[in-house]
Parts: structure tokens; C-alpha cells; sequence
């Protein structure tokens, strides 16, 4: 139907009269039989409906939101007007607080609703890259810390991109290599600084790209940029470039990076920014902990590849701080990357949108970055982006800010107001514990009226989630996700929200590695959690002994209080760290190759397929009946997405042999600099990789059952890893026997010495 | 005169057994002021245990602690009637203990363990009876003889009072209803049965009620000159022919002559409200000018025993004292309160009890205090500190689905067990004490009215919803037809409601038409024929209503569904079933009452949504008289349920039978849309298809919107594909 036929006005007079009835039957009083008949029939309606619809997505996603937003409604209602009641001031304070934390949640719900009305996937739109009136382009690689190695890798690859290399500049911002800390007083310090400086600057020299650090670190990577952009304190030439394209020093870019974005600029005058996702080549410590990277959507997935296509369709795709182009005319006017809060990229698409210039998303992975690799680099980063966008809300205010739309006002609204989160996730955490352990009456709900308003609620939410993001994260992994910052997000939102202006900027840690399992730091928290829930369970048996009319509250309490703990374990799995020896990541990676091995009569070619890959090496799968050993010099021909063939040389380190294949490890021969170039390429050149393997993640959906039992698995799995791990620091000399596995076979030859 | 009454009259359990070596069982004899006792019967029935030792059990009767008679209790004849003539002399006016005193023993050596399953006595008191013969004495000329001599709650026999007014207009119904609800109110919860005249009526007490000139007409005929005052009491003047042909006045001393009346209308009826309001104790002359009456305040939960929600209730306030538990059994104490039926009984709240108690020292650990609410244990509290002990503000929580709408018996059972109990040891239960404190509270909690109507149980517990204000202020009474017995049926069903609810229906409107003002609740008395049509298509006396006939299709079975098993699971309790599952069969046709029956129904009024409709109607004028007289009986009215019910009184005993058949419908204040609520309540399943359409075109609207804004915003680009990549 076209819906530009119907006219506006008929089309709004019958939204305000489906609102009037929305809200009238969602406030209209049912008794709890009626309720849970229709709530649970609307629940049905959403499993049933999920196939009735199917034909079209965008109307079934609207309809399952309407539902849930229908169910959530009166949900609210029935708390507001049925379930708050003064009894004490202790406890109604607490009545209080858990009804604000759901309207908060319900809330949050509705905006992301708002948000993920209608997701778009543009189609890629590359350019002619022939074309004479292409827009130059400068690209920026900001670095403070970061290995030479990373940087030279980044700033390499960014050489190998299709565009036309007179219109295209790039400079290595070195913040790791100022004048600042060339002279730190630590004579240590200064050396390794002079060192970097020297070495990028020789990087630079051979990549053919420019080199810009400054006198000091100021205003951290925003001040970096500006200074490169607009800096007086040398005589170096500035870059003019009419577009920028910003790129992490852990983000590499695939060749055909601006290719598929600079083509937006040529068709929307008052575009100022084409945003990429960022994809991540290693896990995060949650996916290397829990051991979920192969098959379990990222944590990111749920941003750059649904919540960002959502936000395209409103015109509020925003600043990333990397692998994004900007307009240079534009950003100008904003006086460069803007500084005053510590998530600078996202203020400064802020004040762009406000002036009303448009924004794109081009979902398509065309940078490799990395994760942080610990749970407190984890926690580091996204209590910045926490404290990055509370300030915003603060400072910048997105609801009275001039110039943006109603919707960018929303979208601005859902972005900041979410990371209050972990507020909310802390009350729903200790509401059990406050009835089970001081009998607080702070949910005055009966088991009945829960299973008709809260749980049919709930169930729809989940449906609802699982219909949207499913995808791109499993069920419960939100609140996995949530659950692991939470503890350590509130001290970051207190202190934002006492004193808006205090946080500094902290680089995230990355390309760590973990030579053993150990500890985080930052684990205490949770124990004293695990041990209010371990407690829970008999206090709970003791309070139904005592008062058996009390069953009500206290099955209520345990069903919620046992789902805690649920996530409860899975963060006891999180924070185990486990070792991770590889320098680096290796990328799952299945494509065909061809196997060049010496032998007697000549060249033999194998055919074979790869199984991962890194900048170092490459593991190999093929015939068992092939024949290579370790130290053996190999030829290996490969072909990109693109059609571009390479062909790389390689040391067979080691060979095993698997069910009906062979596994061989090669190491990457570097003959000379350009071979790191040409590899470069390989590894990280073709986009359509890092496409296919988030669409192999992403086709591992599954349902809520599903979703329940990988949870419920992966919380048992990591809670004993977690404590075997621990019996091992406290108890040296304990050894593997000693535990289960070694156990059992210890007892089966018992048994079977028995006659 | 005479009265015979079973014991369970007095407010008794049919049996009681009585165990142990020494029990005792007491029943209180209620003796007005009116009645100058002249003997009294006893007969009591019992059973005893054949395990008795012959010489060495008895039962005795005491009264007022004196003994009176005892008799051995037989093992070879162990069923056991008593016959005992009581001495009058210990009879006084007020209440009297009658009590019965067992002391039992197996064995000769005299001691008998605490726990010994062989040794009882169950007294019958079903079976068990006390006759008393006695004199009405002469009423007194006084104002305050009205209420402590004249209408007296301890006259347990069939109480009548006779009602004279000028003419049956809708004033002077108004004036006969409020006159005999002050009457009612005065027998408290006793039958009165009232008669509606123009003329006086020999052997029962009289009330004049209308102005000057007809009052001085009605005593004309009788010669007794007229008397002062506006309100007042006299003998009851006699008016047989052969007295009035020899112009002598007789009067007849036993019985009462009330008048209520006035030079005009607003002074008549302030009499009548004086009349119904006002006890008058220290009023002893026999008549008097009302100046002006101030009526209190009535709110919806004023009235008898009646609480409001989100009000807290000291136990004095509720009826209970400081009260002290002694002993080994000290028995049972409590309070009732009436929970507004009108009130939703949410599931998730809870009535909130915070003790006030103290308990002596040297008590068993298993010592603790009961509660019981209407006789079922809900909740009790632990007593068993060894060193006594004292709780201030022990907090009990009881769901409020414990509670049932309208009157509720809160009673506490104190079980005090001694340190030391060992068979034939010296037992020391004196020192077994612990005091309930009065100024304990009770805690409503604040619950929104809403009920789900028609359910003649609500009307029957505190006359909601036509006594939904305790003075009826919302209330018309519709009478169809102008006979005396119409009026007198309703004049009759306005007492019984006002003794339920405690207040006198000052606001109540009467009218002899369908009112303009449809925003009220109607209460319509009036013969078959005479009903409007309207009223009756909307009833359960329209050709439209199914009947469910009172059988099941063979072989089925009653079977609770689904949902109805998961509440009993959940709540604990379920609400009997009062629909008729559809396995039952049901036939379509008219309906008719018969003469001797009277129908009684609730349902919808078809003038305005959410009010209701209470029709009390008969054949006759004679059959709704009848009718209301039965409904006196409290028996009666307890088997009251559902919204159609239909009494046959033209048996020895009356009979009813009920049903439910009407459509359901909410009455109360729930939300800002109370008419909404009603609604999608009343008729569920086409509120939810209702809904799920308009939610579905809610998300096709959404879609067209969003359409609009990608057009828009996409006018000039590549067009993007929506993303469904998530989907299934």
C-alpha cells in the first residue's frame, strides 16, 4: 500500500483514535482472571503471529512492539494503582525505588522501541573510483600507546585502500611520541617515547604517509585530532582534505573502506558523517571467558548491527570515533573533534545534528579491531562511555538542544539515559534479598496477579527481544552483559553525576596477552553477591516455616532471586580470566586454498581449505593422506572475495591429525617489508571476511528455551571454572588428578581392580 | 404467655462435648425488661461416655452460678434427658448463665488423665430446649422506656409492631420506613415483623406516625383525648366495639402507643428521625416537643460494625476490650467487623493486625495464641517463653482473600499449657494468663470500591448496593402498585435493610413512578402485574433469560477448568462456582411465581449502566408480605446467594432457592473510567478482540507512518532495504 495516497490527515485521525483506545484498554481495570486469560492470549498471539505476519517484517516487528508496549502499559498501570501501598517508610522507600527502576526499564523499552521501528540496511554504493571530481580525503591514525607493530598495520593497510592516491593523505598522529613525553623526567620513559617517535616517524617514511605528534598531550584523542587538523606549533602543512576518515589505531581498514562510504558525501550536500561498525577480530573477556566467540553474537553485534541501522532511519547514526568519514567543511564548523566530555565523538555528531546536517550508516564491517582483553579493561572502557554519555546528557541536554528533531531528540534520549543501567540492574538484584532476608514487602504482588501482569509482560519483552536482536545477541546476554558492568558503573555514574566535568579520558588497554588463568581484580564484588544468594535458599525455607502465609511472597522472591543467580554465575565465569599465549588473534576463517608442497617429481598442489589465520600465521585443513612436516617450506595460493590472488609462503610449524583431515600450523615467511604489506592486504584487506563471519555468528539464533539452557550451561560451566580455578591458587600442589576428572578415573581403577 | 426455644436459639453450636475430668459448658439467656418471668423449663439432651464410672460422674445445672439440679451420668444409659424446672427467682432481667457442669471419672482411684479420648459428655443442644412461661409487665410512660423496655434486643420471641399513617402517599411510606428501621435498629439483630394500618391494632405496640389532625382522629375513635407533645408514649388504647358503644377508654397497660407526629410535614418528620435515631435514656416523661434533630454525618462507611479502607481500628474501637485469657481453656474472644462488600478484596493486600499482649511466666513452650478468622485458624503467636514475655506491635498479616465481604469474626483462642502436666499430678493452671491489649490495631487496607454484581449475598451481608450509602442516599424505593401490603412488604424490606447496615434511611427517596433522575440505585416493590415493562424485560423475569434447570446431563461431571485450579493452587481458597457450567441444561422461556412465593433479584438497571436494579415482587400484595415476613428469619437469608432467588413460604418452614443467571456487571470507583471498566469486564472476550484489532491497526498505522517518513527521507537516495536480517 502506499501509504503517500492516504491523507494525513485521515491517517492521523485514525492514529489518535487507535492511541485513545491503546491507552483506554490499556489503563481499563480486568480482574486477575480476565488479565491473565488476555495477557497470556497476547503472548500467545506473539509466538502464533511470528508466522501469521511473516510476510512482511517491518509489520510484524511493529505488531509484536504494539503488543509488548500494549502488555507494558497495563502492567504499569496495575503496579501504579494496585501494588503501592505506604506500610513503613523503609519499605515504601524501597516500593518506591523498584516502581521507578521499572518505569526507568519500561521506558528504555519505549525508546528502544522508537529506535528499532524501522532498521535499514543500505545497500553499499561504491564509487567510480576513475572519477576526476572524487573528494580528497585525509586519513588520521591517532596512536598514544599502542604497539609500532599495530600502528604500522593500520596505517599500512589504510595505504592499500582503493582510492585514488593523490587524493588521499594519511598521517600517523603519534600522542605516544610528543614532545612531552620525549622530555618525561623518568629517563626510562622518555627513552621508549624517543624510541616510538623514531620508529613511526620511519614507518611513516617508508609507507609513504605523513607523521604529526605535538608538543603535549592535551584534551587526549580529540586534542590529538584537532591539534593534527588545525595545530600551529610546527610548520608542517595541515591536512585540507574536503573528507576525514578517523580510524583507531586498532582498527584496520579493508581496502574497500572509502570506496563504499565516500559515495554518500557526492549525493547528500549536508552529509557530515558515513559511520562503519566496528569489528573485532578477538574476544571480548566475557566471550573469551565464557568461551562463546565462535558461535555467540559479540557484544557490539547488538549496537553496530541493529541498534545503529535503527538509528539511520531516524537521521541519528552517530560518531563512533573511528571508521567513520566526516566532511571537513562540517566538522569545521564544529571546531574539530568537540572535547568537553570523554565520549567526544558522540558529542560532536550531536552538535552537527543539531546544526541539521544528515548522517549514514554503511553496515558493512570494513575495520579489524581489537577488544580489550581483561575484565577491567572491559569495565575501563565502558565506564568511559558510561560517564561519556551521561555527561552528555548533562552538559549537551539532547531533549532542549536547538536544532535536532524530535526523533534525533529521542534517539539522543535512548543513547544516554541507557546507561543508567546499571542502577536499575542493582535494584532488580537486591529486591529478592530485601523480602527474603528482611521481609520487606517492597513487590505487593500476589503469585497470581504476578503470573497476569508481570511475567506475560516479561515473556512478551523476551519474544519481543529475541524477534529484533535475536541475531545478533542470544537471549539473556543483555542481561549477562548488564548484570557483569553494573557493580562497577555506579561509582563511575555517581562520580559523573556529582561532578560532570571531572572524568578524564582513559585509553583502553588492548593487545594484551595472558600468559595463565588468574583472578580479576575487580571479581570481589561478587562474592559477597554470590553469598547473599547461596544464603538466600535456607533463609527463604526458614521464613515459610515460620510463617506459611508468607509463600506467596517467598516463591516470588525465589523464582526472581534464582534468575540473579543464574547471571550471578555466569559472571563468576567472567571474571576468571582465562590465559590467552597467542600474541595474536587468530580469525576463524574456512576458505579454499591451494597447497604448493616440494617434492621429488616437482610441485605438488594440494587442495585444501584454511581454518584460521593472523598476522603471523595460518592453519591449514587437508587431506590426511598428505604428508608435511614441521620446519617443511610450503606455497600456499589463496583468492579474496574480490578476486584478487595471492600467493603466500609459509613454515609448517606443527601437524595433527583430526577425524578424516589433517590440521597443519604455518607460520608466515616475512621475506622482506613489502611482504608485511602484501599479507596485510590478505589478512585484512577484504571486507567481505569479516561479513561473512558475523553472518555465520549471526545465523546461530536461538530461541528462549534454547537461549535459557546455553545460559544455564555456560553459568554452571564458568561458576566451576571458576572455583576449580580458585582451588588451584589456594591450594598450590593441587594437581589435575585431584580434580573431578582425575577423581573419576582415580575411582574407576578402584573399581576395576575389584575382582 | 409462653415461649419454647431451642438452645441453639441463644447463639449456640448444636452440640458441644465436654472432656476430661471436669467441663463446663455456658449459654446465655437473654431476659428483657418486659417480661416478668413466671417459670422456666429446661430440657436438655446429652450423651455421655459408657466408659464413666457411675458413682462418680454428674451433671449439673447451674444458673447464674447457682446449682439447680444434677443428675448421674450412666454408662448403661448413656443417652440422657434432663428436665429441669428453673427456679424464677434466679432469673433476672439481662443475661443469664445457664451452665452446664460435667465432672467425670473412670476410675475410682479419681484420676483422670488429661488426654483420655473415653472420658466425655456431648450435650445436644439442638435437642436440648427452655420453656419459660411469663407475664408482659405494664409499660412504663416514659420516652426512655422506648429503647430499654418497649424494643429490646434480649425479646427473642416474635417481636410485631404495628405502623398507622394517614394514607399510603410516598411521604408517609418514607415516614412508616424511617420509623421502623428505628424500631429495627432497636431489636438490633431480633426479627420485627411490621403491619401497616390506618387504624390501631389490639396486642402488639402501636405507632401513630402523621400530623396533628390524624392523630387526633385515630385517638378520637378510641376517646383519649390528645396528647402533648410532638413524639410520646401511652398504653395502648383499646377500641372494642362494645368499650367505644359504652364511651369508656380501656387501655391495654402491656402494650405501647407511640406517636410521631406534627403541625406539619417537616416537624413530622423530624419526629420520625428523632424517632429512628435517638435512645433518649435520661428522657422519663412520656412525651416530648422535638425542636430540631441533627443527624450525623453518613458516610459510606458508617454503621454497624462497619470498617473503612486504609483506616486503622484500635480493638476497643472495634468492640473489644482489655482482655485476659486464664486458665487451662479459657474459650474464645474476639470481635466482628463488616468489610464493605462493595470493597475489591485485591489478592495482594492484606488486613495488618499489630498485637498489643503480655503472658505469664512458667507456661509451655507450645503455649500460643490463636487466631481464627470466621472460625477458621489463619495466623497464631508463640507465647512460650518460660519467663513470660510481653510483644508490643507483633505484626500479623492476613491476605485479603482471607476475608470475606461483609461480616467477619476475628477471634482469638488463647492454648496456655502448664510447665508441669502429669497424669494424676497436681495441676496448677492458675498462673496460666496472658491480656490481648486493647489499643492492638487492626489495619484496613486502602482498597478501592468495585464489586462484581448482581449478588443478593451483598445485599443481604450490609444491603449493598441499594444501602451502598448506609442512609440510602442513592438509593429510590419503587413502589408499583398503592395496596397496603406493597407498602407494608417494603416498609418492611427498608427495616431489615437498615438493621443490617445500622443506620435509618434518612435520604432514602420513595416514588410510585419510574424516577427522571435514572443515576440511582432501585429498589422495586410491587405485584407482577404492576412491574414496569421496562423493568422486567431488563430482569430475570424476561422470556430472553435462560433458566438452568437444577440437573446435570447424565453422567457428567462437575469439573472446575483451568483456571480455576490454578487459583485454588495459588489462592488457596476458591469461591464456590455460582455460574452453571454449560454442560448443564437450561431451558428459554417466561416466568411466573406462584401464589405463597415471592421473587427476589438483582440485575442491571436499564436506566443507567453500573446501578442496580433489587425487584422484590409476588403474585399478590399478600404474597410480597408474606414474602418479607420470612425474611426476617436470618436462617432464611443466610442461604441467600446469586441474583435470583425464590422464597416459597407457604410450607411450615420457608424454602428458597437461588440461582445465577443474570449478566454480570461492576459497580464502584475503580479508575477514571469506571464506565470502561464495567464494561470490558462485562463482556470480556469481545473486549479483547476488540483490542487485539485495534492493535493491530495500531502497528499498521505505525507502518504507514514510517513508510511516510522513508519516503521522505529517502526521496532522494538509493533506497535502503529494510532490515530483516533478525527475523525468523
Amino acid at each position: 500500500m502506499n501509504s503517500n495516497k492516504i491523507p494525513l490527515p485521515l491517517l492521523l485521525l485514525f492514529a489518535i483514535l487507535c492511541a485513545s483506545v491503546f491507552w483506554m484498554g490499556g489503563t481499563a481495570y480486568l480482574s486477575p482472571e480476565k488479565q491473565m486469560i488476555f495477557a497470556w492470549l497476547i503472548v500467545g498471539f506473539l509466538i502464533v503471529g511470528q508466522r501469521l505476519f511473516s510476510f512482511n517484517a517491518s509489520l510484524l516487528r511493529l505488531i509484536l512492539m504494539v503488543l509488548t508496549l500494549f502488555l507494558g502499559v497495563r502492567y504499569c498501570v496495575f503496579r501504579f494503582t494496585q501494588t503501592l501501598s505506604y506500610t513503613s517508610f523503609i519499605e515504601f522507600f524501597f516500593v518506591v525505588l523498584l516502581f521507578v527502576t521499572e518505569l526507568y526499564a519500561l521506558t528504555i523499552q519505549l525508546l528502544g522501541m522508537f529506535v528499532m521501528a524501522n532498521p535499514i540496511d543500505r545497500p553499499l554504493q561504491p564509487i567510480d573510483l576513475d572519477d576526476p571530481n572524487l573528494p580528497t580525503v585525509d586519513v588520521l591514525i591517532p596512536t598514544y600507546n599502542e604497539t609500532e607493530q599495530m600502528v604500522a598495520i593500520t596505517a599500512g593497510a589504510a595505504t592499500l585502500m582503493n582510492y585514488p592516491k593523490e587524493k588521499l593523505n594519511i598521517y600517523i598522529l603519534d600522542d605516544g611520541g610528543t614532545v612531552q613525553k620525549r622530555t618525561d623526567p623518568d629517563p626510562q620513559k622518555a627513552a621508549a617515547a624517543k624510541q616510538r617517535h623514531e620508529t613511526l616517524k620511519v614507518l611513516a617514511e617508508f609507507l609513504e604517509v605523513e607523521y604529526r605528534t605535538r608538543e603535549k598531550n592535551i584534551s587526549a584523542k580529540a586534542g590529538n585530532i584537532n591539534q593534527a587538523l588545525y595545530g600551529d606549533d610546527d610548520d608542517q602543512p595541515r591536512p585540507n582534505g574536503e573528507l576525514v576518515l578517523i580510524l583507531d589505531c586498532d582498527h584496520v581498514p579493508t581496502r574497500d573502506l572509502l570506496e563504499n562510504t565516500v559515495s554518500h558525501f557526492q549525493k547528500d550536500e549536508k552529509l557530515f558523517l558515513v559511520q562503519t561498525p566496528h569489528f573485532f577480530i578477538n574476544p571480548d573477556p566475557i566471550e573469551r571467558n565464557l568461551g562463546t566467540f565462535k558461535n555467540i553474537p559479540g557484544e557490539n553485534e547488538v549496537f553496530f548491527g541493529a541498534v545503529h541501522l535503527g538509528l539511520d532511519f531516524w537521521n541519528t547514526s552517530y560518531f563512533c570515533g573511528s571508521a567513520a568519514v566526516l566532511k571537513r567543511r562540517y566538522l569545521d564548523e564544529a571546531g574539530g573533534v568537540l572535547g568537553e566530555t570523554i565520549t567526544e565523538d558522540a558529542e560532536t555528531a550531536l552538535f552537527l545534528h543539531g546544526k541539521g546536517y544528515n548522517s549514514v550508516y554503511v553496515n558493512r564491517p570494513m575495520v579489524c579491531g581489537l577488544s580489550p582483553e581483561t575484565f577491567d579493561d572491559f569495565i575501563v572502557q565502558r565506564n568511559r562511555w558510561a560517564q561519556g554519555m551521561i555527561q552528555i546528557m548533562l552538559l549537551k541536554n539532547p531533549l532542549t538542544m536547538k536544532g535536532l528533531s524530535v526523533v534525533q531528540k529521542i534517539c539522543y534520549c535512548n543513547l544516554t539515559i541507557y546507561w543508567f543501567f546499571g542502577l536499575a540492574r542493582c535494584m532488580f538484584f537486591i529486591a529478592p534479598f530485601l523480602y527474603i532476608f528482611f521481609g520487606l514487602q517492597i513487590y505487593q504482588a500476589s503469585l497470581f496477579q504476578c503470573l497476569a501482569y508481570p511475567i506475560p509482560y516479561v515473556a512478551a519483552s523476551m519474544i519481543l527481544t529475541n524477534y529484533v536482536f535475536g541475531s545478533v545477541r542470544h537471549p539473556f546476554f543483555s542481561e549477562l552483559y548488564e548484570m557483569a558492568q553494573s557493580l562497577y558503573n555506579i561509582p563511575a555514574f555517581f562520580s559523573v553525576l556529582l561532578r560532570p566535568r571531572a572524568p578524564k579520558f582513559k585509553v583502553t588497554p588492548k593487545d594484551k596477552s595472558l600468559t595463565a588463568d588468574f583472578l580479576s581484580p575487580i571479581a570481589y564484588p561478587f562474592y559477597f553477591l554470590l553469598v547473599l544468594s547461596v544464603a538466600m535458599y535456607p533463609v527463604a525455607l526458614v521464613r515459610l516455616l515460620m510463617n506459611p502465609l508468607a509463600w506467596n511472597g517467598v516463591v516470588i522472591c525465589l523464582v526472581w532471586g534464582s534468575f540473579n543467580f543464574l547471571l550471578l554465575m555466569l559472571c563468576l565465569g567472567i571474571v576468571w580470566e582465562r590465559k590467552q599465549l597467542r600474541k595474536k588473534h587468530r580469525i576463524p576463517l574456512e576458505e579454499a586454498v591451494t597447497v604448493k608442497q616440494k617434492s621429488a617429481g616437482g610441485e605438488e598442489q594440494i587442495h585444501a581449505h584454511t581454518a584460521d589465520i593472523s598476522e603471523e600465521g595460518i592453519g591449514l585443513v587437508l587431506p590426511p593422506s598428505v604428508v608435511l612436516q614441521p620446519g617443511e617450506r610450503i606455497a600456499i595460493d589463496a583468492e579474496d572475495s574480490t578476486g584478487k590472488k595471492y600467493t603466500l609462503a609459509a613454515e609448517v610449524l606443527r601437524t595433527s591429525q583430526r577425524e578424516n583431515e589433517m590440521y597443519v600450523g604455518c607460520q608466515f615467511i616475512y621475506d622482506d617489508e613489502l611482504t608485511f604489506l602484501y599479507l596485510t592486504s590478505y589478512i585484512y584487506g577484504d571486507s567481505q571476511r569479516w561479513a561473512d563471519f558475523l553472518q555465520k555468528r549471526r545465523a546461530n539464533k536461538v530461541s528462549l528455551g534454547q537461549g535459557l539452557v546455553e545460559v544455564l550451561s555456560l553459568g554452571l560451566k564458568g561458576t566451576y571454572h571458576h572455583f576449580k580455578g580458585l582451588s588451584k591458587l589456594a591450594v598450590p600442589g593441587l594437581k589435575k588428578q585431584y580434580m573431578t576428572g582425575g577423581v573419576w578415573n582415580r575411582l574407576r581403577s578402584v573399581f576395576q581392580a575389584r575382582p | 404467655m409462653s415461649s419454647e426455644s431451642a438452645l441453639t436459639k441463644f447463639n449456640t453450636p448444636g452440640t458441644v462435648k465436654l472432656e476430661g475430668e471436669r467441663g463446663s459448658y455456658t449459654v446465655s439467656i437473654p431476659l428483657p425488661d418486659r417480661w416478668l418471668v413466671k417459670g422456666a423449663t429446661l430440657r436438655l439432651a446429652y450423651t455421655n461416655s459408657t466408659a464413666l464410672l457411675k458413682k462418680r460422674s454428674r451433671i449439673m445445672v447451674h444458673v447464674n452460678g447457682s446449682p439447680v439440679a444434677q443428675a448421674a451420668l450412666l454408662p448403661e444409659s448413656p443417652e440422657g434427658i434432663m428436665t429441669v424446672q428453673l427456679p424464677a427467682r434466679l432469673l433476672k432481667t439481662g443475661y443469664n448463665n445457664l451452665s452446664f457442669l460435667v465432672s467425670q471419672n473412670f476410675s475410682d482411684s479419681g484420676c483422670v488423665p488429661a488426654s483420655l479420648p473415653e472420658v466425655w459428655t456431648s450435650l445436644n443442644l439442638f435437642e436440648s430446649s427452655l420453656e419459660l412461661s411469663y407475664e408482659l409487665r405494664d409499660v412504663p410512660l416514659s420516652l426512655n422506656s422506648i429503647s430499654s423496655f418497649l424494643f429490646d434486643s434480649r425479646m427473642y420471641t416474635e417481636n410485631q409492631v404495628h405502623l398507622i399513617v394517614e394514607n399510603l402517599s410516598t411521604e408517609n411510606t418514607k415516614l412508616a420506613s424511617l420509623a421502623a428501621s428505628g424500631v429495627a435498629l432497636r431489636f438490633d439483630y431480633r426479627p420485627v415483623h411490621f403491619s401497616l394500618g390506618r387504624d390501631l391494632q389490639q396486642g402488639v405496640d402501636n405507632i401513630i406516625i402523621g400530623s396533628s389532625a390524624f392523630l387526633q382522629s385515630v385517638l378520637d375513635r378510641v376517646k383519649v383525648p390528645m396528647p402533648s407533645g410532638n413524639m410520646g408514649i401511652l398504653h395502648l388504647p383499646s377500641y372494642r366495639e362494645n368499650d367505644l358503644k359504652e364511651k369508656q377508654t380501656f387501655y391495654d397497660a402491656q402494650h405501647g402507643l407511640l406517636y410521631l407526629t406534627g403541625q406539619n410535614p417537616e416537624k413530622i418528620l423530624q419526629a420520625a428521625e428523632a424517632f429512628s435515631l435517638l435512645s433518649l435514656p435520661l428522657q422519663s416523661k412520656a412525651s416530648a416537643d422535638i425542636e430540631a434533630v441533627a443527624v450525623p454525618e453518613i458516610t459510606r462507611y458508617s454503621g454497624k460494625q462497619r470498617v473503612a479502607p486504609g483506616k486503622k481500628y484500635r480493638f476497643r474501637e472495634l468492640g473489644f476490650p482489655t482482655t485476659s485469657f486464664q486458665g487451662f481453656n479459657p474459650g474464645n474472644r474476639g470481635f466482628s467487623f463488616s468489610m464493605p462488600t462493595s470493597l475489591l478484596l485485591m489478592e495482594n493486600r492484606s488486613l495488618a493486625l499489630s498485637f498489643n499482649l503480655s503472658y505469664a511466666s512458667n507456661m509451655r513452650e507450645d503455649s500460643s495464641l490463636k487466631i481464627l478468622l470466621n472460625g477458621r485458624f489463619v495466623s497464631s503467636i508463640p507465647v512460650g517463653d518460660v519467663m513470660g514475655g510481653r510483644y508490643q506491635g507483633y505484626k500479623i498479616d492476613l491476605p485479603l482473600f482471607y476475608v470475606k465481604p461483609g461480616l467477619n469474626t476475628l477471634e482469638f483462642h488463647a492454648v496456655l499449657t502448664p510447665l508441669h502436666t502429669g497424669d494424676c499430678e497436681m495441676l496448677q493452671t492458675d498462673h496460666l494468663a496472658l491480656t490481648v491489649f486493647d489499643n492492638s490495631i487492626m489495619s484496613v487496607p486502602d482498597v478501592p470500591h468495585w464489586a462484581e454484581l448482581p449478588n443478593l449475598e451483598f445485599l443481604m451481608d450490609d444491603g449493598f448496593p441499594v444501602a451502598r450509602y448506609p442512609d440510602f442516599r442513592e438509593t429510590v424505593l419503587l413502589l408499583t402498585d398503592k395496596t397496603n401490603e406493597t407498602a407494608t412488604a417494603a416498609v418492611n424490606l427498608i427495616a431489615l435493610l437498615s438493621q443490617k447496615n445500622g443506620v435509618p434511611p434518612f435520604r432514602l427517596t420513595i416514588s410510585d413512578t419510574v424516577p427522571a433522575d435514572a443515576d440511582k440505585e432501585l429498589l422495586v416493590v410491587g405485584a407482577r402485574e404492576s412491574l414496569p415493562e421496562k423493568i422486567i424485560n431488563a430482569s430475570q423475569l424476561s422470556p430472553a433469560i435462560q433458566f438452568p434447570v437444577n440437573g446435570r446431563l447424565a453422567g457428567s461431571k462437575e469439573e472446575n477448568n483451568w483456571l480455576d485450579r490454578q487459583k485454588e493452587r495459588f489462592l488457596a481458597t476458591l469461591e464456590p462456582k455460582q455460574s452453571f457450567p454449560p454442560d448443564r441444561a437450561g431451558i428459554t422461556t417466561g416466568y411466573a411465581t406462584s401464589p405463597r412465593t415471592v421473587l427476589l433479584t438483582e440485575f442491571e438497571s436499564p436506566f443507567k449502566a453500573m446501578r442496580s436494579i433489587v425487584l422484590f415482587t409476588g403474585n399478590s400484595g399478600k404474597d410480597l408480605v408474606g414474602g418479607v415476613n420470612a425474611l426476617w428469619d436470618h436462617a432464611l437469608r443466610s442461604k441467600i446467594k446469586g441474583d435470583r432467588v425464590l422464597i416459597d413460604f407457604g410450607q411450615t418452614e420457608p424454602t428458597l432457592v437461588w440461582d445465577k443467571t443474570g449478566a454480570p456487571y461492576y459497580s464502584g470507583n475503580i479508575s477514571s473510567m469506571n464506565w470502561l471498566a464495567n464494561l470490558v469486564n462485562s463482556y470480556p472476550k469481545a473486549f479483547f478482540a476488540i483490542m487485539l484489532a485495534v492493535l493491530l491497526l495500531t502497528a499498521f498505522i505505525l507502518l504507514l507512518f514510517l513508510k511516510r517518513w522513508r519516503h521522505k527521507r529517502f526521496s532522494n537516495d538509493t533506497k535502503p532495504t529494510e532490515n530483516d536480517s533478525n527475523a525468523d
